[in-house]
């Protein structure tokens, strides 16, 4: 077993308050609104989040379930506040899931508020006509078809706000992939939440520059970029499109990012293949805005090579290890302590054990368990507190953790996203045509093989059984996020061999 | 269109212009990953002078897909 000493925050509360007082005055977030880039200090941030917790009082909403739905935006941060530092419970949805998809989560979350983007007005729309929850749009001025203006509301409502939290109570809903074939409401705390972005110092000063660019929804991003990025004073530069990252860098010119590993790698193909005999820190200087020191990677497995790579052009990139059920972090390399094979040493108060090669965690950040699911939960968390990570690996004795392989059975996407093969399968096997299919990762992308029914495509007369199984995938892929498409169909022609209680074994592929 | 689009794309993979093909679909034949096809979309914004919409984006499959969506865009 493995540990070392810890001294950190213990609620939101507690983080924007400390950082209005310390930071009062400095700019915490820039962003571009309508060609300009705008700011707000980290006096806006308590304000702002104040005022929203007084609109939930005025609604009548304290303490209830809020959704939010939205890129990354200084509103969606604004409402995350407003709902954790009163006593709610906030539930972030990914901004590119289908209407229907997001409903279903809705339900199951028990939301009684959606704070919505303009983006996904459909959503707000969906749930109007279906739901009694109330909406609050993140944009519009005015009330607008029944739902709630936000920046009304916060300058109706601006005004001190403040209550005692129990900070082990559940304060965010995070829906994640289940192995089950089911995406799973992992329930964390004010103090995991707060824990994990506070335990560790890693040297960063007030005032550096960073860049925000990964899905806010995740843990990873919200924890380590917004969390830990407000409780140490930085100012933080709100990407606005995935689409503009270059462009943005330049704008912002970060001191220090997050990524995963499909973005390092691309980018360092690109910077690779930049023609000229410019020597490689002016390449980086270039790409980057000028002043890009730090790259932290999470999210997936970085390739190694990836960190002498970046070390060329100036760059130090730093890999870490977690899961949302962990808010997110365990382990992360830092300053002059990089061991590149590792994916990082143990953050302060996180205990690590190996049970049967896997790994398992406990520390003040694993999660409560997940929300209305009792045997998922008493699978994933010993009576005692561990966390089974479902990751195999081992701890070396300095506290730095090494990952083997994978005990479940999840696809995770050098995107950093986490695919549930079971509910790619149990969607698309609902058609006829479909006798049996496993789903899986093949050369990073999400591969479909299907051994079709014979006998019912006699009886329907089908006579180009893969172009009828490529339309199907076509339909099931339509909408939904690149990351849970299936982007390669293969036909089998015999059947999948099986276990002995008739389960398709995982580990086979045909042609 | 199609000759700008082909120089664009062969920034980002590996891949013989010749070998370009209106039916090529990005991910599946060309070999983009999401970010690297996001990141030419924001090119294409700046390229062709156009905004375009994220979340419509994720319909654009193949070469022909993108050639028309840029044209609607260009009205």
């Amino acid at each position: 077993m493995y540990t070392t000493a810890t001294k950190t925050m213990k609620s939101m509360q507690e983080i924007i308050a400390h950082s209005a007082e310390t930071y009062g005055e400095q700019t915490a977030f820039r962003y571009k609104q309508g060609g300009e880039v705008a700011g707000k200090t980290y006096n806006d941030l308590r304000r702002d989040s104040e005022a929203f917790s007084r609109s939930l009082a005025a609604m009548g909403m304290l303490g209830q379930h809020v959704a939010v739905i939205g890129p990354t935006s200084y509103e969606w941060i604004v409402a995350y506040f407003g709902t954790v530092n009163s006593g709610g419970v906030v539930v972030p949805i990914d901004v590119l899931l289908p209407a229907e998809e997001v409903a279903d989560l809705l339900e199951r979350a028990d939301v009684k508020v959606l704070v919505y983007d303009r983006a996904r007005k459909d959503v707000a729309e969906a749930v109007a006509a279906n739901s009694g929850i109330r909406r609050v749009s993140m944009q519009t001025e005015e009330a607008e078809g029944g739902a709630l203006s936000m920046h009304c509301m916060l300058a109706v409502n601006e005004g001190p706000y403040t209550t005692e939290i129990d900070v082990d109570r559940m304060c965010a809903i995070l829906f994640t992939s289940g192995t089950t074939g089911r995406s799973k409401g992992v329930m964390l705390s004010h103090r995991n939440l707060a824990d994990n972005a506070t335990c560790l110092d890693m040297g960063i000063a007030p005032g550096t520059v960073s860049m925000t660019l990964l899905p806010i929804h995740h843990a990873y991003c919200f924890t380590m970029d917004i969390l830990k990025g407000i409780y140490l004073g930085l100012t933080i530069c709100i990407n606005d499109s995935i689409m503009r990252v270059a462009q943005n860098m330049k704008l912002f010119k970060p001191e220090i990012v997050l990524l995963v590993p499909m973005i390092i790698e691309s980018v360092y193909a690109k910077l690779r293949d930049t023609p000229g005999m410019l020597p490689k820190k002016l390449v980086a200087k270039a790409a980057f805005g000028g002043s890009l020191k730090t790259v932290c990677s999470g999210g997936a497995y970085l390739n190694p090579d990836m960190i002498d790579a970046f070390a060329e052009y100036g760059i130090s990139v730093l890999q870490g290890y977690g899961l949302t059920e962990c808010s997110p972090v365990i382990s992360t390399n830092f300053g002059t302590e990089v061991r590149k094979e590792s994916v990082g040493k143990l953050l302060p108060g996180c205990e690590a054990k190996i049970v049967d090669e896997e790994i398992w965690v406990r520390s003040p950040s694993v999660m409560l368990g997940y929300y209305k699911m009792p045997e998922e939960t008493a699978e994933a968390l010993t009576e005692d507190g561990w966390l089974r990570t479902g990751d195999l690996g081992y701890v070396d004795d300095d506290g730095y953790v090494y990952i083997t392989g994978r005990k479940k059975n999840l696809i995770i996407l050098s995107s950093g996203e986490n695919v549930s093969p079971e509910e790619m399968e149990n969607a698309i096997s609902k058609d006829p045509l479909v006798k049996e299919i496993l789903v899986s990762e093949s050369g990073g992308l999400i591969r479909a093989e299907i051994f079709p029914d014979t006998e019912y495509a006699a009886k329907k007369r089908v006579r180009d059984i893969p172009a009828a199984l490529q339309e199907l995938v076509d339909r099931y892929n339509q909408g939904r996020p690149v990351y849970k498409r299936v982007q390669k169909l293969v036909v089998r022609e015999t059947e999948f061999a099986k276990t002995p209680s008739r389960k398709i074994k995982r580990n086979q592929q045909g042609g | 269109m199609i000759d700008k689009l082909r120089d664009m794309i062969v920034q980002y993979v590996e891949i013989d212009k010749a070998d370009i093909t209106g039916k090529a679909r990005f991910i599946e034949d060309l070999g983009f990953n999401s970010y690297d096809f996001m990141t030419m979309v924001g090119e294409i914004e700046e390229e062709f002078g156009v905004t375009v919409d994220e979340r419509e984006i994720v319909d654009v499959k193949t070469v022909d897909d993108a050639l028309a969506y840029i044209g609607k865009l260009q009205g």
